[in-house]
């Protein structure tokens, strides 16, 4: 049984300074395998509230906060630090590179955007074919990756194969959304450093910013080995394909639906979630009127896929952000959706408790 | 300023700036704003066409003066908002473009009330009339999103409402400059470094300054024949640079000048001119092969009122038509400076120069 939480709480709201924290992250460039920058503006963020704070030896950036109490449960949350991107793969003359993509991107996506690349975010663009010498056939077609190129400009320099690179999107507000290139999951790592520097003292929490999440999972199964929590919460982002079909017919495979609020999973392709904490977290949400929606199953898949595989196994739920137009430019999600999440997890937090585990599974 | 700097800031700020074919009053207003203080008179005709008149300042027998017009297109290519749907719209093309560059783009709706961001997206395959698995999702199909309710957007957006790119310019090594609607506002800026130049000549003939609208759906600029009455017109545009995926005859490094071009469209006199004019500044230049038309104002300006003799200079540009156009600006600053010295050169006696050499 959950205790009652303390209804005088102070829910946290979306103010001017989480957003300028959202659109550094959103700006900032880490594509899976070189989350350099993500890390270095997490560490500023938590530096002075952490009783420890490491970086494993696949990246993952571990923040902790001890408990003053005893036996307080060991609470992990996830977030992803990594973005989709870009990989320089070959140089050909002019400052014109091959490129390869990296994480799932759409090659439709690609074509006609300004990108960044290389350490310092040396401007560049994915040009296409001009359509007055293309054939109505060659447009049939998709202009894929390989048959694409990231031009630097003619005087580049200092970029090199190996290189790392993004779409050069700015985050910026969008009617009652905001959009951005990376949303997908800074907006996990901004709640998470704000649940951080607002913890309670009732649990041991461990904030686990991983690595290389669209590219497998793989910074999730190490960190989750190494820190064995009690409970898992895994924070991302996941489509919202809500819109009107084209012919108007009733679209019933939406997944999530964006301005529903938090989203929480019942099943994806990798992982069976925790009822117990299903029941636990709509329980509290109802309680404290906050506005949730359960992610219909669905194929895809978050780190709890790796972690709640973890040695004996973890008890873990994913609870995402509802977005559209993941791995584009141009990802948005709703304002008041991030602000019921983030009310949503401080309220988690405050009444987590081990007592939850002892319930009969269902 | 450094005029190279003056040239590079007002291009950046054009393509800043919407200008959608037949919604140009924007652009249009700019380039009046600049043409202004280099020319004696600015004028606007009843379609919107933008003459800045630059009188003979040299008097060399002709009464009148001859005139001598350049002319270059100001709109560029968008969209406009076809029906809502819930909280996306969809949206058909105005000029030609190729629907597969769309998904991601940042465009800008121009409401009644003020402009409405919004993205360009491709809906999840179950939303669309059949999924187009493998395959671009066509235009028609295609949304976008402004992050609006489906209240606020019925409150907001029209059918009708014109939309543009929305991204900024940005420079890349090399002394280049990316971003939308460089066709044909780099052209723009060539005409204007050539009236920047002619403060420092003395020419005999009025100049002419154009700036057309509709290029790149109707073709209208025939109009601007008819209202100025020239008796050259130098038509400036831009041609397909060499880059991914382009190749071959009709591609042009960019960086290598002027390209001059030569046909049907183009009065053979002005074109052995200019490609003698260039040979003599030592200005690198290529010749642009246009066998039967060449696609630009050139086309409307050759045939109309009774004919003119016409030429086209080019431009040599990545990526024509999609938002991350890219150009070099020494070649627009190229392109500007040849016009001057032409102009310059123009007397009493250019008129008789143009015949066919049968």
């Amino acid at each position: 049984m959950a205790k009652k939480a303390n209804q005088s709480i102070k829910l946290p709201l979306i103010d001017q300074e989480a957003l300028s924290l959202l659109e550094k992250l959103s700006n900032a460039v880490g594509v899976s395998g070189s989350e350099g920058e993500i890390r270095t503006i997490i560490k500023q963020e938590l530096e002075s509230c952490s009783d420890q704070i490491s970086v494993d030896t696949l990246g993952n950036l571990i923040a902790v906060r001890h408990a003053t109490v005893k036996n307080a449960p060991r609470v992990m949350i996830a977030a992803h630090m990594d973005e989709v991107g870009f990989m320089l793969v070959d140089k050909d003359e002019d400052g014109i590179f091959k490129f390869q993509k990296v994480g799932g991107i759409d090659d439709r996506a690609l074509a006609g955007k300004a990108v960044q690349v290389g350490k310092n975010h040396a401007p560049g663009v994915i040009g296409a074919c001009p359509v007055h010498l293309s054939t109505p056939a060659e447009r049939e077609v998709i202009m894929k990756s390989d048959s694409l190129r990231i031009d630097t400009g003619p005087g580049s320099k200092d970029l090199e194969v190996g290189d790392y690179g993004s779409f050069a999107t700015k985050f910026h507000q969008l009617g009652s959304s905001l959009c951005g290139k990376a949303l997908d999951n800074r907006i996990g790592v901004a709640t998470l450093i704000q649940l951080f520097k607002n913890a309670p003292d009732s649990i041991e929490l461990i904030a686990a910013f991983t690595v290389q999440e669209e590219v497998g999972l793989r910074g999730a199964e190490t960190s989750a080995f190494n820190l064995m929590p009690d409970f898992a919460f895994v924070i991302d982002c996941t489509p919202a394909n809500d819109q009107q079909a084209w012919d108007k017919s009733e679209n019933t495979l939406y997944r999530t639906r964006l301005g529903h609020g938090p989203a929480i999973y019942t099943q994806d392709s990798r992982t069976l979630y925790d009822r117990r904490l299903i029941k636990f977290v709509t329980g509290l949400a109802q309680e404290h009127g906050i506005k949730v929606q359960l992610r219909q199953p669905a194929s895809g898949g978050t780190d709890a896929g790796a972690i709640h595989l973890t040695q004996h196994g973890i008890p873990t739920l994913s609870i995402s952000v509802p977005g559209r137009y993941a791995h584009t430019a141009a990802m948005v999600i709703r304002k008041s959706d991030w602000e019921d999440y983030l009310q949503l997890m401080t309220i988690v937090l405050q009444n987590i408790n081990s007592e939850i585990l002892t319930e009969e599974r269902p | 300023m450094d005029e190279k700097q003056f040239i590079s800031d007002f291009l950046k700020e054009m393509i800043s700036l919407p200008g959608i074919s037949g919604h140009e009053s924007d652009i249009s207003k700019k380039i009046g704003e600049v043409w202004q203080p280099l020319t004696d008179q600015i004028q606007l005709s009843a379609i919107g066409n933008l003459y800045g008149i630059k009188k003979a300042s040299a008097k060399n027998g002709t009464e009148p003066a001859r005139r001598v017009m350049m002319a270059v297109h100001m709109d560029g290519i968008g969209m406009v908002v076809e029906r809502l749907a819930g909280d996306v719209l969809y949206f058909a093309q105005i000029g030609g473009f190729d629907p597969r560059i769309l998904p991601g783009q940042q465009v800008l709706i121009h409401t009644e009330t003020g402009e409405v961001p919004g993205v360009i997206a491709q809906l999840a395959p179950h939303l669309l009339s059949k999924p187009f698995d493998g395959k671009p999702v066509p235009l028609d199909q295609l949304v976008i999103d402004t992050g609006m309710t489906a209240d606020e957007l019925k409150e907001a957006v029209h059918p009708g409402d014109i939309i543009s790119y929305a991204n900024l310019p940005f420079e890349l090594p090399g002394g280049c400059i990316a971003g939308h609607s460089l066709d044909n506002r780099a052209s723009v800026a060539a005409v204007t470094q050539c009236l920047a130049e002619l403060q420092r000549f003395n020419h005999s003939w009025d100049v002419y300054a154009v700036g057309t609208t509709q290029e790149e759906t109707t073709f209208l600029s025939g109009t601007t024949v008819f209202d100025v009455k020239p008796d050259i017109a130098i038509v400036i545009d831009v041609t397909f640079a060499k880059g991914p995926g382009v190749d071959g005859y009709r591609v042009k490094a960019l960086d290598s000048g002027p390209s001059i071009g030569f046909g049907a469209n183009i009065h053979p006199a002005l074109y052995r001119q200019f490609k003698a004019l260039a040979e003599q500044l030592d200005m690198p230049y290529t010749l642009d092969p246009l066998p039967s038309m060449s696609g630009t104002d050139a086309v409307p300006i050759q045939t109309a009122f009774g004919g003119v003799p016409t030429c086209v200079l080019s431009i040599p540009l990545r990526y024509m038509h999609t938002p991350v156009e890219v150009i070099a600006l020494k070649d627009v600053m190229r392109v500007g400076h040849l016009m001057a010295e032409f102009i310059a050169r123009l007397d009493d006696s250019s008129l008789a120069q143009l015949v066919w050499e049968d």
